[in-house]
């Protein structure tokens, strides 16, 4: 075997223990990374495994609007050649068990339960109950937050149901992207009753296909498009739901970057373990020089010491990844309507090794590089001088110094090259490469002055302190601690955790906060024209109602032609192509909205008989528009043409700023609109005036926007979960590593013990001495985490909504006393049999 | 052929400023049995480590067979030690995690040669220190006269021109202490090496060819014995 491994493999028999940690802190990193990956991976199979079933289709042709007759005859005489299709509306409205009950709003499926789904298989409980036009499934949220049971009647929109069954299973729910609240499934004959199906509505309307077998899929695609054209997007199943598989991969990207922090935490735990296996080695390198080796080929053997004990750690973590990667469905629970098959695949396994190697590698560089600077004189003489001689030539210096930079440098380099080829992107690698890396750098800065000012402190108060505490401070500069890289690594881990978890309340909060103090509370959706009227004066009659701004009409239109030109033939961007794909709520409006500059042109006057159309600032880039520019959309069928008279731009904040296109109350004066209210409510009137108007008016949607927060605090805070459970794989990172050096300096606190207790110390108090000391690390790795995760949060908020940010205490102080209790477990778990020790048999081993 | 010239080796600490040799000027014929005696603290070691380039000369030069070591940067110093250079320890110095066969072995392994024929040498090296038996047994498991003649087969694997001894026999008892003396002194008569001892021992001192005496640095007696 070569000689640089048979020696690394020798000399490794008499280290285990240390090399154990090593492994340990490796495999954490590698376990945290293959799992995420693996998961990824197996839900990347489970999609195009299930691509049908998570479609319920071959084929499905999503729409805004309901199919036209032209679209109609076309579906039927695809019929004739055997594909069958089925139509499934899915929309958003109020749901209530009585009319003392606060109506909630919920996500509404309406289908054909004879053919849907094609694929896949809807699961309920009880199993097949009659959905019939008065009858329906609900999720099982729904019956907690009307406290209703199957059996019971609810009502949606202008119909009474009765609950026959919960929806257990709903495998092409993710196909619909993001639901609102809980799900009601009905028949299309019950949907038709329940009113909702008004024309100008913005329900989603999804016509399924199935193929028979041995169809030619592109052929039937391509006659779809030429029929729907942009009317309807065509997806077919082996796309494998774009939108579900191009988010995966973005969360794969995003868990695998807080990975690679638990990944780094593990390289600084190599980095001081093989220093301190070098420094211990001292005198091997020194006999091997005197006998002949070089610097390169003495270093030649930690490196393939360093090269087996990153690919031990890289298989261990690979392993652990596979356990990990099946903990990842409890967390997205609920989230999938299919069972993930877990899948352990080659490909996260060898980037998991490849990146544990690579990581042990670079971190090993410095104290590799420290071996050159071991003298053979040192057999002689341990306490050498640095003689004139040393300082021989200046190349000599420049070498000397230049070493520790560039294997710096290397280490920078790795990280960078890491991150980029996980993320998948140089721009995000780049920014959370130099995020951690700053982090880091900032992290040991800190730690390093918080131990010279402790020390410091010590020193100026000795007299006053009890012989313990200066004992337990004493402890953590004994040669062999790496107090600092404990600090860096325990501290990382805890910065991100705290992070998440203040940026997860404190952007919500946020979003609250920075509405403007009169923006609207209460949105009303879907009023047809019949009921704007009766419906706006049974709202400004009921009490807690604080301003009540007319409606606003929209009706969905889709841009076809700039100046005559269609928009089939426009080049834009792959980003910007989403203006002609987009439904647009068209709405009028006679005075400038609040809050509104104009940028270009000039507002209309009141009564124009021209269509007149007013565009926001980010369409206008887009499609390059500048005033005097004509735009034609289609709308219901119809066309709709208008003149730019003026580019704006609205505050970010207010309603409407959303607003791409706004016409003059002439435009959409012939066309049938549905009206939109959003006014404001006192908050703790708003459940009322929901059961009131529901009572009335049941068809029309009442959105409390708490409620929608809240929704998306749920999801946040799911996603912020996933993300913690990540990052404590670098904070277990660092309990290892503080584990390591806590058993590295065994040897000295055995005698140290031994000594203690021949001198009269109890064992109650040499364990508070060295609880202390663990304490003290945990608590100041804790504190400065803590207190960079509120610098990083305070900086987030404020670039994000210009606000300051709340500091909430509880948070940062459970942290910092949970990283001391942590580190004192693991302090005393790596060295708790030093107390039993007899005195007098240490100290003959230390004599001898 | 081992020229010693003007050689001066000071240390300076924190505190203060050591003159461990001062202007030592000597010759060693090839094949020459030298033994360096002096009091603790006369520079004996020191000069033994520069002799095997361990360390750096304030000034002066030493030449070994001709080349002149003291302009060397320590991997050439190195590479120079493997080749020209055996070297004994007080202490042995063997490599714990390794067996006998294995320590006697690695100047080989060290220069890149540690094939089959470097290995039979390095089992007749045993042999010839009567270890033959514990090749296979770790430091941990052979007594201090076992390990320094291990240390012994070592220093002469690469057969060396010089060899250089620092108390060779100061860890060990007067029996094996003697019984070492022998086996250095029957491999140099076998090899011809330049042999140079520090020792304060007087059975050491009356085998050798020559004596030179240091204190406080300097030497104050050459004498050919």
């Amino acid at each position: 075997m070569n000689f640089a491994f048979r020696m690394a493999l020798l000399d490794a028999k008499a280290s285990r223990g240390r090399f154990l940690f090593i492994v340990l802190a490796i495999a954490a990193g590698v376990a945290a990374l293959t799992g995420v990956k693996g998961f990824s991976e197996s839900v990347r199979y489970t999609l195009f495994k299930e691509a049908r079933t998570l479609m319920g289709a071959d084929l499905m042709i999503r729409m805004n609007s309901l199919p036209n007759e032209a679209e109609q005859a076309f579906l039927k005489t695809l019929a004739e050649k055997g594909i069958d299709h089925t139509h499934v509306t899915e929309t958003v409205s109020m749901a209530a068990s009585g009319p003392e009950s606060t109506p909630v709003l919920s996500s509404i499926k309406a289908a054909d339960l004879q053919k849907y789904p094609f694929y896949g298989v809807l699961e309920f409980d009880p199993p097949s109950p009659p959905i019939t036009a008065d009858t329906v499934s609900v999720s099982e949220d729904l019956l907690f937050r009307l406290s209703v049971k199957v059996g019971d009647s609810i009502k949606v929109g202008a119909h009474e149901f009765r609950i026959v069954a919960v929806s257990r299973k709903e495998p092409d729910r993710m196909t619909t992207g993001f639901t609102l609240g809980p799900r009601v499934l009905m028949s299309r004959e019950g949907f038709e009753r329940t009113g909702l199906n008004v024309f100008g509505s913005r329900a989603t309307q999804r016509i399924l296909l199935r193929l028979p077998a041995e169809s030619d899929v592109e052929a039937i695609r391509s006659e779809i498009r030429d029929t729907f054209r942009r009317r309807g997007r065509v997806i077919d199943y082996t796309q494998a739901n774009p939108t579900l598989s191009r988010n995966m991969e973005r969360a794969s990207s995003f868990l695998a970057m807080v990975s690679l922090i638990a990944l780094i935490v593990g390289g600084v735990g190599v980095a001081t373990s093989i220093e301190s296996h070098i420094q211990q080695r001292m005198d091997h390198v020194a006999i091997m020089k005197c006998l002949g080796g070089s610097s390169r080929r003495v270093m030649q053997v930690y490196a393939a010491q360093s090269l087996m004990l990153g690919v031990a750690g890289s298989l261990v973590g690979v392993l652990c990844g596979f356990v990990a990667q099946s903990i990842f469905p409890q967390f997205l629970a609920g989230y999938f309507d299919v069972d993930i098959d877990l899948v352990l695949s080659w490909k996260p396994a060898v980037q998991g090794i490849s990146v544990g190697v690579l990581t042990t590698l670079l971190f090993t560089l410095p104290p590799l590089l420290s071996i050159t600077r071991i003298r053979p004189a040192l057999i002689f003489r341990r306490d050498l001088p640095e003689s004139r001689s040393e300082s021989r030539s200046p190349r000599a210096l420049v070498r000397g110094s230049l070493a520790p930079v560039l294997s710096v440098l290397a280490i920078a380099l790795g990280i960078w090259l890491i991150a980029v080829w996980m993320s998948g992107s140089s721009r995000v690698g780049s920014y959370f490469a130099g995020g951690l890396i700053g982090s880091i750098v900032v992290l040991a800065a800190i730690a390093k002055m918080v131990m010279i000012a402790l020390r410091h402190a010590v020193t100026r108060w000795s007299s006053r302190l009890s012989p313990v505490v200066r004992q337990g401070v004493a402890n953590l500069y004994r040669p062999g601690t790496h107090v600092t890289a404990i600090l860096v690594a325990l501290g990382v881990g805890v910065m991100f955790t705290l992070t998440v978890q203040l940026l997860q309340r404190s952007l919500l909060d946020q979003l609250r906060l920075s509405a403007p103090p009169d923006s609207p509370n209460v949105f009303l959706v879907n009023v047809v024209s019949a009921h704007k009227d009766g419906l706006w004066e049974l709202i400004r009659k009921q009490p807690g109602i604080i301003e009540v701004p007319n409606a606003s009409p929209a009706i969905a239109g889709q841009l076809s032609r700039i100046n005559g030109t269609p928009v089939e033939e426009i080049q834009l961007s792959e980003g910007e192509q989403r203006y002609f794909r987009t439904q647009f709520a068209l709405t009028w409006s006679v005075e400038i909205p609040k809050a509104t500059e104009i940028l270009s042109g000039s507002w209309w006057p009141e009564s124009v008989a021209e269509s007149l159309v007013s565009v926001e600032e980010d369409a206008a880039d887009a499609l390059k528009l500048t005033v005097g520019d004509t735009l034609e959309w289609s709308v219901q069928g119809r066309s709709l043409s208008a003149r730019v008279t003026n580019i704006r731009r609205t505050d970010a904040g207010r309603l409407g700023a959303n607003n791409q296109f706004i016409l003059n109350p002439s435009a959409l004066r012939d066309f049938p609109v549905i009206y939109y209210g959003a006014i404001r409510v006192r908050p703790d009137a708003v459940t009322s005036l929901q059961r009131v108007v529901f009572e009335s008016y049941p068809t029309v949607t009442v959105v409390n926007a708490a409620d929608v927060l809240d929704i998306i605090q749920s999801v946040v805070d799911r996603i912020s979960l996933t993300v913690r459970f990540l990052s404590a794989f670098a904070i277990l990172g660092g309990v290892i590593i503080l584990a390591s050096a806590v058993a590295g300096t065994r040897y000295r606190r055995m005698r140290e013990v031994a000594v203690l207790k021949t001198i009269g110390a109890t064992r109650g108090k040499i364990v508070r001495i060295f609880s202390l000391e663990f304490l003290i690390i945990g608590v100041a790795a804790g504190a400065i985490g803590a207190t960079l995760a509120t610098i990083f949060s305070v900086i987030v908020i404020d670039r994000l909504f210009h606000a300051p940010f709340v500091v909430a205490w509880l948070p940062l102080a459970a942290a910092t006393l949970s990283t001391g209790l942590i580190a004192v477990a693991a302090g005393w778990a790596a060295s708790f049999r030093i107390l039993g020790e007899k005195p007098l048999e240490v100290l003959r081993q230390a004599e001898n | 052929m081992i020229v010693v010239k003007n050689l001066i080796k000071t240390v300076e600490t924190s505190t203060h400023r050591v003159e461990i040799l001062r202007d030592v000027t000597f010759e060693v014929p090839r094949s020459q049995v030298v033994a360096i005696t002096g009091a603790s603290g006369s520079g004996k070691s020191t000069l033994l480590g520069l002799l095997a380039g361990l360390d750096w000369p304030t000034s002066g030069s030493i030449h070994l067979d001709g080349t002149d070591i003291t302009g060397l940067s320590e991997d050439e110093l190195a590479v120079l030690r493997g080749r020209k250079i055996g070297f004994i320890f007080q202490s042995y110095q063997l490599i714990p995690t390794l067996n006998a066969l294995e320590n006697v072995l690695l100047p080989a392994e060290l220069s890149g040669n540690g094939n089959g024929k470097q290995i039979q040498r390095a089992e007749h090296l045993l042999d010839s220190v009567g270890l033959r038996e514990r090749a296979e047994h770790y430091p941990a498991q052979l007594s201090g006269g076992e390990q320094q003649r291990v240390g012994i087969a070592r220093a002469f694997m690469m057969q060396p021109s010089i060899l250089l001894a620092d108390e060779p026999t100061g860890n060990l008892d007067s029996a094996n202490g003697l019984h070492v003396l022998e086996l250095m002194l029957k491999l140099n008569q076998d090899q011809g090496t330049t042999l140079v001892l520090v020792t304060h021992d007087q059975n050491l001192t009356e085998h050798a060819d020559r004596r030179i005496m240091l204190r406080d640095g300097r030497i104050v007696s050459d004498d050919l014995l």
